[in-house]
């Protein structure tokens, strides 16, 4: 499929890689701007309290302090910045009450960072404290601390889902079992905290480079806070450094610097410490999940029922989306005729958790994948098999909806179990190591739109492409590279389609003054939104340009094509003109006009989908398209220390087309990693609310040495809706490598591992406990 | 109390008045606009501030500027020659070992420190040399290769 | 960025002079080499001296010597990276070679020296946060307060030393020799220890750490040190045993045995009764079995560091098992000869 292109397919560099290595590349930390003043927030003490009083007078007369903002500086309409997907609850900064340690509630501006510091100490704030909770079962009970009004037992969101005959299709069923799972939480961690730099000039304008993974939504919640028309806000995104979901929403860091530059008509840079950033960065939800599957003997499922409490922390932030995420990641990849899902997303004075690569789906995938091994186990048929034969088919729809275009998903399984001899591993494993499979299907973003005080005019996505007589060609797109390679895999379609080399593909990116709007990175939608923009955007500039020169050479458009930045006549290889010139010829019969070609991307029937459906019953074609990938994962267990050490991980990923294999290995190789740690080391350890451990010491993302040994097999399933075929690659894989090394410790151990992180203590209690006690499957066995 | 301190950086001397409590780290980025050094935790924890100091790998973050005087100092704006890349850079790039880039510039100066000392690591060697800087992108597999075909090159 | 708290730096060029500030500003200074423990308390606000006193510019003090009759001699301000390549501390004291690998990371042993790591502050989950943090509960006693935030209502500190050195140093025999106006004073490195953990460093405030001094090594004698942590790399440990065995002949009768246990405690532990357990005796697995009872039980770790208490307790029993078990095989420190 590959060997068609000259671009697409190729493991070509990224376009900003040279500007990184050479510390060239600038990012929002790195931005200085004369007579600008550091803003620092202060922060609740409390995980429940009403603020009596914040008296701000004393650092507001503190020597260098210029600004100082609370609730009451934000807007006289308080209810245009109220914030939260789905359903709004929060303001920038708290209003009557706190409702976790590290809530917002008053920000400063001044000369020096270290003065902004010292100004926090002096603003006087009355708390009277309130009984807290943090256990999200407890939060539900009656007599249970409330956080919110608008919240009855503290349930910021119920979905349910009811399709098909449930009842009726565990009847059917020849075996069920019921199992209960538990996740933890994770923290993002990029290693670019969140940063924002405000300018407001004195025309009402204003100018906010941030460390964003949306600039177009940056710029209408503040529109919308500021009362000002969103083209009078420019969001400039610079390079970031990362974001994984944790930088998606509009945030105190963001209001903090626009409302202090206003405040004190002085550029104002607001930076979070590495503690802050951890300690309020909107984390992974933990979850409990209780799951109820019946199959045939053959392995065949027929029904499940599901059970599942995200704890959702204060505040909703971007959670609810991780909530009916989750109902769709039960419905795919496996076929589920019947299913009852109930997810309830509770409140407690926690940090809140909102979005984080997966989005709900690493602790879906834990649940079904470690239980379909259960339930493989029990019917004697392989793991790897059984998958096979749940698999959902191309054509196919899902009971709630979900149409399956191309699927990879059996494939994948093939390739993973070939490339890691798994039949034999797993019927004859080394002394102490064992082999797990885990399997996952993800979306290549929404069809959805998602900004409900917006208005409907625009399309997901939209791209403008300038040709330049030199023969270069400028893209600009809304779209968001936060270190993915968004930027050089556009470029790489835009080069493919017009036929000029990638180099000749400049990449304007991520401003809001000057590119066409984007929603932004989030749900893996860039490559699929974005890439089908660009791509019709240079179908239509390269029209343009060959109606000029077939003009010009008096022949037919269709006659004619461009390859390596010439164009020529496809028959006739005497022909050949080169790009810049054909450019040229454009501008001319244009009458100077630039040579720009307009494309915008709308996934097909998007107005069917139903946010209504979707939020509440899971229900809907959420996505274009769907990867789907596996995991084999080999796994040792030390007997002394219950420590796990990964031999290896092979991953088989289908995400359609790789538009540049060497960029989609590199996102699946940090996305395995991720959710390695997600499995084994990372871990937010609490005390009544209070993170212990906010710093890259005690928080044990992964180093060089403790990072398993990975292999990628890609596997490529042309899928008609992608630009050239494909699909998303950056979050799929994170989810199947809980389960992959659950079940891998299971093979070795006869452990079945229920609740993430892995605590090595508990296992080795478990291990010893099946050396010491019989076992009743062994003797159900004999 | 301020005090002169003439540092050299990237093979220039720059001359400062700085108070004793301001680290490497602020001078590079706040005085003197090397913002290619990065700033990701300031405690010495992440790597991504790493600087040579007379060819060492050391942790900007941590050391007082006036702690260095009479050291040579070498940030990532020092590796390239003119035109010419160090051979490192040209291997990030080219092994795609860059994704969000924070960490890189950190990670390419161990790997020089590495690879000046030890021009023909394992990868166990290489793993180990660039073990306290941490990425939250790659999970390190083109990092590792980038190395590792860098130094084949030299 | 986070701001230090300000102070007058010196940098003195001889010991003398260095002698002579800290008789007189020793008890509102602190001495700095790497800087790598002490430029982090500062940015936290758990520190606040008046004046640092920077060594590194004092000549003569980062020599790493050794004969056969008085030993090895490292100056204070060895890099911990030097130890990890020092020929003669390879082949003759190969825990502390390993001790200084485990430490933090490449960077970290760069700049990081011996006498730095021997003094390292003692930590807590508690302590070692920023300023804003720990303003979220009350002042605990490391901090001048009165009460412990790790332990509810607790009245003692219990913050943990936590270096990878000092397990080895104390447990090779090693001593310390500490200088000050008033003169030279040596002392056995275990000595430079209180067991408080709010105050868990016995120098006096105008002494400074020149170097250390270890016995050459007998006939026989193996050491070793091994570290538990969740990382491979950077972490502290959460537990970690340093022995020193010496076996004769080939009945493998042990002549000396001492272990140390670290970060499980405000100091480093000498486990009790490990002499009369095993030495004049011949060395088997079910001896050792008991000396990692002995150690587990010497192991007091409270819920103040990642990890639970009743798992890094369980560690140290693993990880002394483990270092017995290689010297009696003569092997690397391996799973081999487990059970």
């Amino acid at each position: 499929m590959s060997d068609a292109f000259s671009v697409i397919g190729k493991r070509l560099p990224r376009i900003d890689a040279l500007s990184k290595a050479t510390g060239e590349a600038v990012y929002t930390t790195d931005i200085n701007l004369p007579h600008m003043l550091h803003g620092k927030i202060l922060r609740s003490p409390h995980p429940h309290a009403r603020i009596l009083d914040i008296d701000t007078s004393r650092a507001e007369r503190f020597p260098g302090v210029k600004g100082v903002i609370t609730w009451k500086d934000i807007g006289s309409d308080k209810k245009r910045s109220f914030y939260g997907a789905i359903q709004p609850d929060e303001y920038p900064f708290a209003v009557d009450k706190v409702r976790f340690i590290g809530d917002e509630v008053a920000a400063v501006a001044a000369v020096t960072e270290e003065c902004a510091t010292e100004a926090l100490k002096l603003i006087r704030v009355s708390y009277e404290p309130l009984p807290a909770v943090f256990d999200p079962e407890e939060a539900t009970k009656p007599g249970a601390p409330q956080l919110h009004e608008h919240a009855e037992r503290n349930i910021s969101w119920r979905l349910y889902q009811d399709l098909g005959d449930v009842d009726e299709g565990f009847l059917q069923a020849d075996y069920v079992r019921e199992d209960r799972f538990v996740t933890g939480l994770q923290c993002h961690a990029p290693l670019e905290p969140h940063a924002a730099v405000a300018q407001a000039n004195q025309d009402g304008s204003l100018t906010l480079w941030a460390s964003t993974q949306r600039p177009f939504a940056v710029s209408w919640d503040l529109a919308e806070a500021l009362g000002v028309a969103p083209s009078r806000i420019r969001v400039i995104k610079p390079h970031v450094g990362g974001g994984f979901g944790g930088k998606m929403e509009t945030s105190a860091v963001e209001f903090s610097a626009v409302y202090l530059a206003r405040q004190t008509h002085r550029p104002v840079k607001v930076v979070l410490t590495r503690e802050e950033e951890f300690l309020i960065g909107r984390r992974r939800h933990a979850s409990t999940f209780h799951i109820k599957t019946g199959v045939k003997r053959d392995g065949t499922i027929t029904a499940r029922d599901c059970r599942s409490i995200f704890n959702g922390g204060a505040y909703n932030s971007l959670g609810i989306v991780a909530v009916y995420l989750s109902a769709l990641f039960l419905n795919i990849p496996y076929r589920v005729p019947n299913i009852r899902y109930e997810a309830l997303r509770v409140y407690t004075n926690n940090t809140p958790c909102g979005a984080m690569r997966g989005f709900g789906s690493p602790q879906t995938y834990f649940a079904v994948e470690t239980q379909l091994d259960m339930i493989a186990e029990e019917l004697g048929i392989d793991p790897a098999e059984l998958r096979i034969r749940n698999g959902l088919a191309a054509g196919e729809v899902a009971a709630n909806q979900m149409k399956i275009r191309s699927t990879g998903f059996a494939q994948s399984i093939t390739s993973a179990t070939e490339l890691t001899g798994w039949h034999e591993k797993r019927k004859r494993p080394k002394a102490g190591q064992g082999i797990g499979i885990g399997c996952n299907a993800f979306v290549s973003g929404p069809r959805l739109r998602r900004l409900p005080r917006h208005t409907d005019a625009h399309a997901f996505s939209a791209t403008l492409m300038r040709a330049h007589s030199d023969g270069n060609v400028t893209l600009l797109t809304g779209s968001a590279d936060i270190g993915q390679g968004s930027d050089s895999i556009l470029a790489q379609i835009a080069a493919e389609e017009l036929g000029i080399p990638y180099e000749q593909v400049l990449v304007v990116a991520g401003d809001t003054e000057i590119a066409p709007l984007d929603y932004g990175t989030y749900g893996s939608r860039v490559t699929m939104m974005a890439g089908n923009a660009t791509r019709s955007a240079a179908a239509d500039l390269k029209k343009k340009i060959l109606l000029a020169v077939a003009e010009r050479l008096e022949v037919n458009q269709e006659d004619l094509h461009i390859r390596n930045g010439f164009v020529g006549l496809k028959d006739s290889p005497e022909v050949s003109i080169p790009f810049s010139d054909a450019v040229l010829l454009c501008q001319k019969k244009l009458g100077g006009m630039p040579a720009i070609g307009e494309g915008f991307f709308n996934p097909e029937d998007e107005g069917v989908l139903d946010i209504k459906a979707l939020t509440e019953r899971g229900v809907g074609n959420y996505s274009p398209a769907y990867s789907f990938g596996t995991h084999v994962t080999e796994a040792e267990v030390d007997p002394d220390t219950g420590q796990v050490e990964i031999r290896k991980i092979t991953n088989a990923h289908d995400c359609g087309t790789p538009i540049n294999p060497m960029a989609v290995e590199g996102q699946l190789q940090g996305s395995i990693v991720m959710g390695h740690a997600y499995t084994l080391g990372e871990e937010v350890r609490l005390d009544e609310g209070l993170m212990l451990n906010p710093n890259f010491l005690e928080y044990s993302m992964p180093t060089s040495l403790d990072a398993c040994p990975i292999e990628i097999k890609l596997v490529d399933v042309h899928d008609p809706a992608g630009p050239f075929g494909a699909k998303e690659a950056g979050e799929g894989p994170i989810a199947p490598t809980a389960p992959a090394i659950g079940n891998a410790i299971h093979h070795a151990t006869g452990v079945w591992v229920t609740e993430l992180p892995i605590d090595p203590e508990r296992l080795l209690q478990e291990m010893e406990r099946k050396v010491t006690s019989h076992s009743p499957d062994e003797e159900e066995k004999a | 109390m301020k005090e002169a301190v003439s540092l050299r950086i990237n093979g220039e001397t720059h001359e400062l008045f700085i108070e004793p409590n301001t680290t490497l780290l602020e001078v590079l980025r706040e005085h003197l606009g090397f913002t290619g050094t990065k700033q990701a935790c300031d405690m010495g924890t992440c790597g991504a501030c790493t600087v040579l100091l007379n060819n060492r790998p050391a942790l900007a973050c941590l050391i007082l500027a006036v702690a260095c005087r009479s050291k040579e100092i070498v940030t990532i704006e020092g590796l390239r020659k003119g035109d010419q890349l160090h051979p490192l850079q040209n291997s990030f790039i080219e092994q795609g070992a860059v994704q969000c880039g924070m960490c890189t510039p950190g990670m390419i100066l161990s790997a020089k420190a590495l690879l000046d000392e030890r021009p023909q690591p394992t990868e166990a060697e290489v793993r180990t040399a660039i073990s306290g800087n941490l990425c939250r992108c790659t999970g390190y597999t083109k990092i590792v290769e980038a190395i590792l075909a860098a130094s084949n090159m030299e | 960025m986070m701001r230090l708290p300000p102070f007058q730096y010196v940098a003195p060029e001889s010991l003398e002079q260095a002698c002579r500030f800290m008789e007189e500003y020793g008890s509102e200074s602190k001495l700095m080499a790497g800087g790598t423990d002490l430029v982090p308390s500062l940015k936290l606000g758990n520190l606040a001296p008046r004046h640092i006193v920077n060594l590194s510019a004092i000549p003569h003090l980062d020599e790493i010597g050794f004969d056969e009759r008085s030993g090895l001699h490292l100056g204070a301000l060895v890099k911990l990276h030097s130890l990890e390549k020092s020929p003669v501390i390879l082949e003759k004291y190969p825990a502390i070679a390993q001790a200084a690998t485990c430490v933090g990371s490449p960077q970290l042993r760069e700049m990081g020296t011996v006498g730095g790591n021997l003094n390292i502050e003692t930590r807590c989950l508690y302590y070692n946060q920023p300023d804003f943090w720990r303003a979220f509960r009350p002042t605990c006693i490391k901090m001048g307060g009165d009460t412990c935030n790790a332990i509810g209502g607790g009245r003692k500190c219990f913050a943990v030393f936590s270096g990878d050195l000092a397990p080895v140093m104390i447990a090779l025999g090693a001593r310390a020799t500490l200088v000050s106006a008033q003169g030279e004073r040596n002392v056995a490195v275990k000595e430079l220890y209180t067991g408080n953990g709010a105050k868990p460093l016995s120098m006096k405030p105008e002494e400074i750490l020149i170097g250390i001094d270890l016995p050459a090594p007998e006939k026989g004698t193996s050491s070793s040190y091994s570290k538990f942590a969740v990382r491979k790399a950077i972490d502290f440990p959460l537990a970690s045993v340093a022995t020193l065995v010496t076996l004769d002949g080939e009945e493998k009768v042990c002549r000396a045995a001492r272990v140390v246990i670290g970060a499980v405690g405000t100091r480093p532990e000498e486990v009790e009764g490990i002499g009369e357990l095993l030495e004049e005796k011949r060395l088997t697995y079910e001896l050792i079995e008991e000396a990692a009872r002995l150690a587990f039980k010497a192991a007091r770790p409270i819920a103040n560091r990642g990890s639970s208490p009743s798992y890094r307790k369980r560690m140290i029993e693993v990880l002394l098992r483990r270092a017995l078990s290689s010297a009696l095989s003569d092997t690397e420190l391996g799973k081999e000869h487990m059970r």
